[in-house]
């Protein structure tokens, strides 16, 4: 499901030629969502500052295409649960998505 | 969690794994309707099939609003997009095109600069701007089926 997603969100923001709409995934239990967000930070997390990803995102020789895989690409993801984490903590991932440093949410 | 006070315009897609019930499906529903630049839609993918308590929700709070505000109601049933409503649109674009040379540029900017009457003028740019969503839209839904025939239609 996750690979879907991640795909589907992708795909999505090329269509809409928008890369800097977020998603949000209303998972069916803590645990589903727990297990997420491990799988995704395993598999798609990028943790290289998002700084240099843009430097790199600008390069004229970078192909046309790949310069738009690597600007919708999805890097990010925050896990937001009433059980996890502080409330002074959920509010910094709230205000990192609303502010686009986080693609994903897990709810 | 964060279904409800969550306001995020940027949010514009919505994977729901889970059946939710009653006002909570459309609080959690509404989350990617705040205005974001050009978008006039946003989108739901469900895992869950929310449909069936969907109609349910729509059809009480239908109801509830009817009662309250009497016949303003109406103008609220247009709250979210069905297949249907979609193929109608494309329908009534279809109809306002007809009149139109769609197969032929030239000819068409000719027609298009003849016309004088404005309410004509918007009712075609609101037909096209429309068109060009909706096939967006259904080619990111991957149901060419739909495309197919309506191209074949034009």
């Amino acid at each position: 499901m996750l690979k879907y997603i991640v795909s589907d969100f992708e795909k999505f923001r090329l269509t809409t030629g928008d890369s800097s709409i977020g998603a949000m995934v209303i998972c069916d239990s803590s645990e589903q969502a727990e297990k997420l967000k491990e799988v995704f930070d395993y598999t798609y997390a990028d943790t290289s500052d998002k700084e240099v990803e843009s430097n790199l995102a600008a390069d004229p020789l970078m192909p046309y295409n790949a310069k738009m895989a690597a600007q919708n690409k999805v890097t990010s993801a925050a896990l937001i649960l009433h059980d996890a984490g502080t409330k002074l903590e959920r509010e910094d991932l709230i205000e990192d998505f609303k502010h686009g440093k986080v693609d994903l949410l897990f709810v | 969690m964060l279904l409800t006070g969550f306001d995020a315009p940027r949010l514009k897609k919505l994977y729901v794994t889970r059946v939710i019930k009653a006002h909570n499906l459309l609080q959690a529903l509404t989350r990617v309707n705040r205005s974001y630049k050009d978008f006039r839609y946003g989108y739901v993918v469900d895992f869950a099939d929310i449909q069936s308590e969907f109609d349910k929700t729509i059809g009480d709070y239908f109801d509830e609003l009817q009662r309250e505000l009497g016949s303003e109601a109406e103008h609220y049933s247009q709250l979210f997009k069905t297949k249907e409503e979609i193929d109608q649109d494309i329908q009534h674009i279809q109809d306002v095109l007809f009149q139109y040379n769609t197969s032929n540029a030239e000819g068409f900017s000719q027609q298009v600069s003849q016309i004088n009457d404005q309410k004509t003028m918007l009712e075609l740019t609101k037909a096209l701007n429309n068109a060009k969503e909706l096939y967006n839209l259904i080619r990111l839904s991957g149901q060419y089926d739909i495309l197919e025939s309506w191209i074949s239609g034009c």
